[in-house]
């Protein structure tokens, strides 16, 4: 079936707000990479506002599926609707994976206001997967007043979810190696606050001291950023935490700020389409007998051809 | 872009056991499936709505209490009222005896606890991409 015919199979019922609907269009999108654009057009129409995106970044065990079940459930106790997107590493050598934050959603899994989907990287590199625009803008459609991502969480590169929440936070925790991490660069950078989670735990006090020691020797922005000490799964400041996210938002709103992560956004966006309709063209084109300059133009002429049979 | 197989494995009831449904799930896994693992004591209705979240295209039930019967019977009731249609297949300790009664009620395939993972991951392939017979 094409995606024509399987897009118009759904979309009533995903207007109407049906989970089933919702959930194959996500994979719509996730498995047709070259029409999702198509799609994600036809559903903006019918977009009615532009959730908040809020994306939890950190190292594996540091407590980001705990966090956002927590942090989703106080929202949903107040009847927000809120869809979760979290995503796992794909392996590269037999693209398989094992999606298990939904563990640790538990509590939010059979709540009516929520919505979690678990999505494997499929070899994007970033700590996240190549649909996740189309994903989240596919969210956005079905009307969730905000919008959660938890990012693979394995390491410093994984700086794509900067491009695509409007706020992000770097969960730490005391157990998890954490420490060393507070000196590098990357991930450091991007955050808009941290979180310093398990402060349950009788290290976690002292890690959380050394955090912001580190933090007030550095530049302006850094030094001001909030620095949030809860314990998930005791259900331990993550009230102030979701106080937090919205004022920071509607600050980001009347600054002018949103505008400019919304331009960023659009820009990444773009590149990535076009990197990744490159990267087949280049890869499937013979080199053959032509010189560098050569090759670059047939492979630039391949591209329009493209393009102009797209449009 | 090549078509990735998402299975849900659940493990309803009330056993703690999951090594056997880990295990499975990394097999699975290893063959180029999208695992959802929910994790121990899931009720029905947690896990029927996973597969409907999820989209899944199968779901994979470890079952080792007994209450097979009764757990599979409430599965399959809570996804025809949801108008949910996957296939279900399901391990763990069941008694050959068991095994027609089952499939009556609409699980598609019941692997013993001496099934090869070859078995398991062809038949779960076959079950999905719709070549079984
Ligand atoms: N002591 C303590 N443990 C926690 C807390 N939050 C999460 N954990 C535990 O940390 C482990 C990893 O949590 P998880 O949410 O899966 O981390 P993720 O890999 O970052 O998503 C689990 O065993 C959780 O139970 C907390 O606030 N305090
Ligand atoms: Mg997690």
């Amino acid at each position: 079936m094409s995606w024509e015919q399987q897009y118009n199979l759904i979309s009533d019922d995903f207007f109407k707000g049906r989970i089933y609907a919702l959930a194959k269009m996500i994979t719509l999108v996730e498995n047709n990479p070259d029409s999702a654009w198509k799609i994600i057009e036809t559903l903006k129409k019918n977009t009615l506002r532009d959730a908040p995106t809020v994306g939890f970044t950190g190292s594996p065990g540091a407590g980001k599926s705990t966090l956002v079940s927590a942090y989703v459930s106080m929202m949903a106790a107040k009847n927000q609707k809120i869809g979760v997107i979290a995503v796992d590493p794909s392996s590269p050598f037999t693209m398989g994976a094992f999606l298990g934050d939904r563990i640790r959603m538990r509590d939010i899994s059979e709540s009516e206001n929520v919505y979690i989907r678990s999505v494997a990287s499929r070899g994007s590199v970033g700590g996240l997967c190549d649909a996740i625009y189309d994903i989240v803008d596919v969210m956005k459609a079905f009307g969730f007043d905000k919008i959660i991502i938890e990012t693979v969480g394995a390491g410093q590169s994984e700086i794509e979810i900067v491009y695509v929440a409007d706020t992000v936070l770097l969960v730490m925790s005391p157990d998890s190696g954490d420490e060393i991490q507070m000196f590098k660069a990357g991930i450091m950078e991007i955050a808009d606050g941290y979180v310093v989670n398990k402060i349950d735990l009788p290290q976690a006090n002292a890690f959380s001291v050394k955090l912001r020691n580190t933090l007030a020797l550095e530049n302006d922005v850094k030094s001001k950023r909030k620095v949030f000490e809860v314990s998930a799964s005791k259900n331990i400041g993550v009230e102030e935490l979701e106080k937090w996210i919205d004022e920071f938002y509607s600050d980001m709103s009347s600054s002018g700020e949103i505008f400019k992560r919304h331009e960023r956004r659009l820009k990444r966006r773009v590149r990535s389409n076009l990197m990744r309709v490159m990267d087949d063209i280049i890869s499937s084109q013979e080199v053959g007998k032509n010189s560098l300059r050569e090759f670059k133009s047939l492979i630039v002429k391949k591209y329009i051809q493209e393009e102009a049979c797209d449009d | 872009m090549e078509k990735r197989i998402r299975v849900v494995v659940g493990k309803p009831g009330l056993d703690g056991h999951d090594r056997g449904s880990k295990v499975v799930a990394r097999a699975l896994r290893d063959a180029g499936m999208e695992v959802i693992y929910t994790g121990i004591r899931q009720t029905p209705e947690e896990i029927v709505n996973t597969v409907l979240q999820e989209d899944a295209d199968i779901l994979g039930l470890s079952i080792l209490s007994g209450a097979h019967m009764k757990l599979c019977q409430k599965i399959i009731k809570l996804m025809k009222e949801k108008e949910i249609n996957v296939p279900i297949f399901l391990g763990g300790i069941i008694p050959a005896d068991d095994i027609p009664e089952l499939k009556k009620m609409g699980v598609n395939e019941v692997f013993g606890p001496g099934t090869s993972f070859e078995d398991i991951i062809k038949r779960v392939k076959e079950i999905v991409l719709g070549t079984a017979v």
